[in-house]
């Protein structure tokens, strides 16, 4: 019960680390990034690729997946975003959703569909929290996802970043006062590309990673994390990506060990989503819009 | 209809709309035949012909096949502990249909056959080991020429099942009908295998496989395993546990097994042989990391050996979130390769000295077993492995099963000439199909070993106990 | 006096004549798409069912996203569900196929109602990801209820004899592709369609204009899922081997695209798109395979992991280029096979 509590947190952090990329588009765009999780995954493959797959040493994987995310960051807000920002938002969507699917067709394409294993940051054996084996690259995660979080919405507090926020708010008004909309865009998706590519780079050496392992079994909680924690909130975010980590291990371990439900973690997902959208859709941290 | 309030606030239109839709739910119904339904079935996949006779009478049992619809089939003897998989009678998958005239697949010089196998999903065999270790038999195993069998030679087509039972139940048609395959092998899956076979049951297409679920399986009479199913090695693992590996506690020993009714009957097979153990049955999309809190409280072994029947992926995360690094052993069949080793070893060693059951030696003993492997790997100019290896196994029994056909071959001398007869490789299990499908009695057993890259080496080589 | 008669009558010939030859092509183009049917194995056959389920999913999607604007990720749920209880009905029950196909229906129109119920109260993207949540439930959670579903080995869905041949079964499911595109017709059609268009425009302004915003959106939510749901019971009869993997959240995903690439509210463009993306997997690995020319750098298996890949590209060349998907493209081409003046 404690393992599952502790396994809970640190998998929530994943979630947590996501979420932030997600409200940092949705603050500033309005829009729900469904493309989040494969900024992390074109950084693992790429990073793996680098120190894997050409034996150079872990920065320059690390470099070269961060720079591959924004990259992708970039390429998505130049060609995808820019184009179809006067389309409804359900089109935005359907957009990022096929951006997402195409990242992981073309990782499948050009590596193989095989699990890997991304080397972690500092090997060793794992610390016992409540019985849990925690390995250190997951209290490496944890410490950078309250950094990262903090940062944002430190962000928010600076000029940069209330440009961003009057742009996405009044984009005429602020184009008036000297605010650039591209910039603002590129800004804001290349921000987002980067904590994704942190996420995935994080996220990765911890356990096996296959295409797609971003999308697959972690954007949805994450989304769930970014509506529990207001959307719009990034602290909110934090929050909200623990809190569905724990939420998830708990069912696994109520309702799917001891009740043998199967599913436990998905159904224990959906359970608080609706619970919050129902009882209070303004999320834990979020403001009336 | 259920569509209570919302009808109520539509107009008269809309409600002619839901008149029409409660019209067609209704007269929907009335195109079904019930009679029908339990022969379809018996088409399906239930044949079954374990009556005891071999007599060749009555030559298609798709109308008449009595029991064994349910896939768990009691009458067809899929629970029978010896394993004897037709029940009833030896040769029970003889059914008697000697030269058929079904020669799809076969023309003056070729003979067709079709693969299935996953490339993508949760178990992905590596794509250009399997391209090119499909042929490798055919083009060069006749001391570097291509295989000839009666003056034809071996064409093949494969296609990739992505894991699933439904996937590999369309590519089997396509492969048998539409690219006219005369017999279809399953490379890995059990879903996939179960799903495929009852295809090729119902069609009458040979199918050959390696062993998996017996569940359903006893009674197709198109059916051949080439080496022991789960159920019968799950005692042998038990054994092995006990006596190899000196574990007899039976609170020590956990099973993780896939849950999915096509492997009841392994779990069956290993509880029943090793009383009281603990079993766990994730759902098989679950991802392996959460099974993991069960095996370790923190770097502490709750169980000092873990039967794993999963997919490899599962089970390459299990083993790497398991801190405390228990022993795992298990059966099966993609768990044997290589790319499992190596994958498990490069996640902080987390599968070293793990057991599994498989039905060849490991590949890196390839040339002890079968050194015409090696010269024909040489004469292709191929960089083999493991995957290489299997196929090159399972095509040596088909081969010898095609020899054995004659020349006038078709599906029903085929099925003729398999039933009832032995086969010997050495590179798979021998092969003796007197009691049904399930002819063989012989494993390998090998272990994970991850100085040199992480790869599989041979422990004992065609053994029938411990 | 004279002339304008001829003139007259020289409108009414051509007239006359333009539709003899309309009428022409269309059913020659009918007559070319039934030829697989008629000429290939049982193989084309399949393949032709497969399209019209496929073409089926992507009406039911088109009633919600194309008529009443609200967007659904979780289709896999209704879909699903329809064809469990198909083969529930089919293997466990021993049903008629034609009860099978009715309760697969009414699931998927209850599970619809059920969801739309609590769904509904959410708006825009959130009712994106809602559904998004509960077709992972439903995929993980009720598809993986082994009593119901038979777990991993997945649940028979037997055919009946008389529609046991592959042959037998295309009919079925081209028919009820018709039956579901009649019952498109008519809600467009009728004070339904206005009603979902104002719906689909401005929730707020058709609230003002009376129009029950809630009651139309659980009517379309239920409609569609009432027809996923049988496009559901058809899938299990089409492979008659159903498991949860069929209905993994990248299917609805690509279900989704499909209808958005064949053009939202075309009717003609949902059917071709989903008849594409529906052979295009079971189709091109072969095809590539066959050719005689083979790229160096690609292999066999390759071409086994490109259709996603195709399928995604289409989908962003549409929205980038033709909004309207195939719709859009086939607009002067049907515009002028339903007799109508072009602008």
């Amino acid at each position: 019960m404690g393992a599952f509590l502790a396994l809970g947190l640190f998998q929530g952090a994943v979630y947590g680390l996501l979420a932030v990329g997600i409200v940092l588009v949705y603050k500033a765009k309005r829009v729900f990034n469904f493309a989040q999780g494969e900024f992390g995954g074109v950084a693992a493959f790429t990073a793996f690729a680098i120190v894997v797959g050409a034996g150079l040493p872990y920065w320059v994987g690390v470099v070269g997946g961060l720079a591959a995310a924004v990259a992708m960051g970039l390429i998505v807000e130049r060609v995808i975003v820019r184009p179809l920002e006067s389309s409804s938002r359900t089109i935005m969507l359907v957009a990022l959703v096929g951006v997402a699917l195409f990242t992981i067709a073309i990782i499948v394409l050009l590596g193989q569909p095989i699990p890997r294993v991304m080397p972690p940051l500092i090997a060793g054996g794992g610390v016992n929290i409540l019985g849990a084996g925690i390995l250190p690259q997951q209290l490496i995660l944890m410490a950078v996802l309250a950094v990262l979080a903090a940062a944002m919405a430190w962000f928010f507090k600076t000029d940069m970043g209330l440009a961003v926020l009057a742009s996405s708010q009044d984009t005429r008004a602020a184009q008036v006062v000297g605010i650039s909309p591209v910039a603002v865009s590129r800004l804001v998706w290349g921000m987002a590309a980067l904590l994704g590519g942190i996420a995935g780079l994080l996220y990765a050496p911890v356990g096996i990673f296959t295409p797609g392992f971003m999308t697959l079994t972690m954007l949805v909680p994450a989304f769930a994390a970014a509506v529990l924690g207001g959307m719009t909130s990034l602290p909110g975010a934090f929050i909200g990506g623990l809190a569905i980590g724990v939420v998830q291990n708990l069912g696994i371990y109520y309702l799917g060990q001891q009740l043998k439900v199967p599913g436990a973690a998905e159904l224990g997902v959906f359970a608080l989503l609706m619970l919050v959208l129902l009882i209070r859709p303004q999320g834990l941290l979020g403001k009336e819009a | 209809m259920r569509l209570g309030p919302p009808r109520r606030s539509l107009s008269k239109r809309s409600r002619t709309v839901l008149a029409l839709l409660a019209g067609a739910l209704l007269v929907l119904p009335a195109c079904g035949q019930f009679e029908g339904v339990h022969d379809d079935f018996v088409a399906q996949g239930g044949e079954n012909e374990g009556l005891g006779g071999s007599e060749g009478g009555s030559a298609d049992g798709g109308a008449t096949g009595g029991d064994g619809t349910e896939s768990s089939g009691d009458g067809g003897g899929s629970d029978d502990a010896s394993g004897g998989g037709g029940g009833g009678g030896g040769g029970g998958n003889d059914n008697g249909n000697a030269g058929n005239g079904d020669t799809t697949g076969v023309t003056a010089d070729t003979i067709t056959i079709g693969i299935h196998a996953p490339l993508t999903g949760a178990a992905p065999l590596k794509q250009e080991s399997f391209a090119t270790g499909k042929d490798l038999y055919w083009q060069y195993g006749n001391g570097g020429k291509p295989v000839q069998i009666h003056g034809r030679t071996v064409e093949t087509v494969f296609a990739d099942d992505q894991y699933r039972p439904s996937t590999a139940r369309q590519v089997c048609q396509t492969m048998a009908e539409e690219q006219q395959a005369f017999a279809l092998i399953g490379a890995g899956g059990t879903d996939q295998i179960q799903a495929c076979a009852q295809y090729a049951a119902s069609e009458d297409v040979p199918y050959l496989s390696t062993g998996v679920t017996e569940t359903g399986m006893g009674s197709l009479d198109t059916y051949f395993a080439a080496s022991m199913t789960y159920r019968q090695q799950a005692p042998m693992l038990a054994a092995y546990i006990k006596n190899e590996l000196g574990v007899t506690d039976a609170s020590k020993v956990a099973a993780v097994v896939t849950n999915t009714p096509n492997f009841d009957d392994a779990v069956e097979g290993f509880t029943g042989a090793f009383d009281g153990v603990d079993v766990f049955r994730p759902d098989k999309n679950e991802r392996g990391s959460s099974a993991a809190g069960n095996l370790c409280t923190g770097t502490v072994k709750n169980y000092d050996v873990v039967f794993v029947l999963t997919s490899p992926t599962f089970y390459l995360e299990m083993a790497a979130a398991s801190g405390c690094r228990p022993q795992f052993a298990g059966v099966g069949v993609s768990m044997g390769l290589d790319q499992v080793a190596s994958t498990g070893c490069s996640a902080a060693s987390s599968t070293e000295g793990a057991r599994f059951f498989n039905p060849t030696p490991a590949f890196a003993d390839a040339g002890e077993y079968d050194p015409d492997f090696l010269a024909a790997v040489d004469a292709a100019g191929i960089e083999a492995d493991d995957v290489t290896w299997m196929m090159w196994g399972q095509s040596k029994v088909l081969h010898q099963m095609l020899e054995r056909a004659g020349e006038g071959l078709d599906r029903g001398a085929f099925m003729d000439a398999v039933a009832g007869q032995k086969f010997s490789t050495g590179v798979f299990p021998d092969l003796n199909y007197a009691n049904g499908p399930f002819g063989a009695t012989q494993v390998s057993v090998l272990r994970n070993v991850c100085s040199g890259g992480g790869h599989y080496e041979t422990d004992f080589a065609f053994v029938s106990g411990f | 006096m004279a002339t304008a008669t001829m003139v007259l009558t020289r409108v009414k010939v051509q007239r006359r004549f333009g539709l003899a030859l309309r009428v022409t092509v269309v059913i020659a183009l009918l007559a070319l798409a039934a030829l697989p049917l008629l000429l290939g194995g049982d193989v084309w056959a399949q393949r032709i069912s497969r399209a019209a389920i496929y073409a089926v999913i992507g009406l039911s999607i088109n009633t919600l996203t194309g008529h009443a604007g609200q967007i659904s990720l979780g289709h896999q749920a209704f879909v699903g569900i329809g064809a469990f209880a198909a083969a529930f009905m089919a293997s466990r029950l021993g049903a008629p196929l034609g009860f099978g196909l009715a309760a697969a229906g009414v699931a998927g129109a209850f599970t619809a109602v059920v969801i739309g119920l609590v769904a509904l109260r959410v708006t825009g993207l959130y009712l994106a990801l809602v559904t998004l949540a509960f077709g992972l439930t439903a995929e993980t959670t009720i598809f993986n209820w082994r009593e119901f579903t038979g777990g991993g080995a997945g649940a028979f869905a037997p055919r009946p004899a008389v529609l046991a041949s592959d042959h037998a079964f295309a009919p079925l499911c081209l028919g009820v592709l018709g039956l579901v595109l009649y019952l498109d017709w008519r809600i467009v059609s009728t004070k339904t369609g206005r009603a979902l268009a104002a719906v689909r425009n401005d929730e707020r302004i058709a609230s003002t204009l009376g129009v029950n915003v809630t009651g139309y959106k659980l009517a379309a939510f239920s409609l569609s899922g009432l027809i996923a749901g049988l496009a559901g019971g058809l899938f299990a009869h089409w492979n008659q081997i159903v498991q949860a993997m069929d209905f993994e959240f990248q299917v609805a995903l690509v279900w989704v695209l499909m209808t958005v690439v064949g053009g939202l509210r075309s009717r003609l463009g949902v059917i071709l798109a989903s008849a594409f993306f529906a052979l295009l997997p079971l189709t091109l690995p072969n095809f590539l395979s066959s050719l005689p020319w083979q790229p160096p750098f690609l292999n066999e298996a390759v071409y086994h992991v490109l259709p996603p890949f195709i399928v995604v590209v289409m989908l962003l060349i549409v929205l980038r280029c033709f909004p309207g998907g195939f719709g859009q493209l086939l607009r002067p081409a049907t515009a002028w096979l339903s007799g109508k003046r072009q602008s």
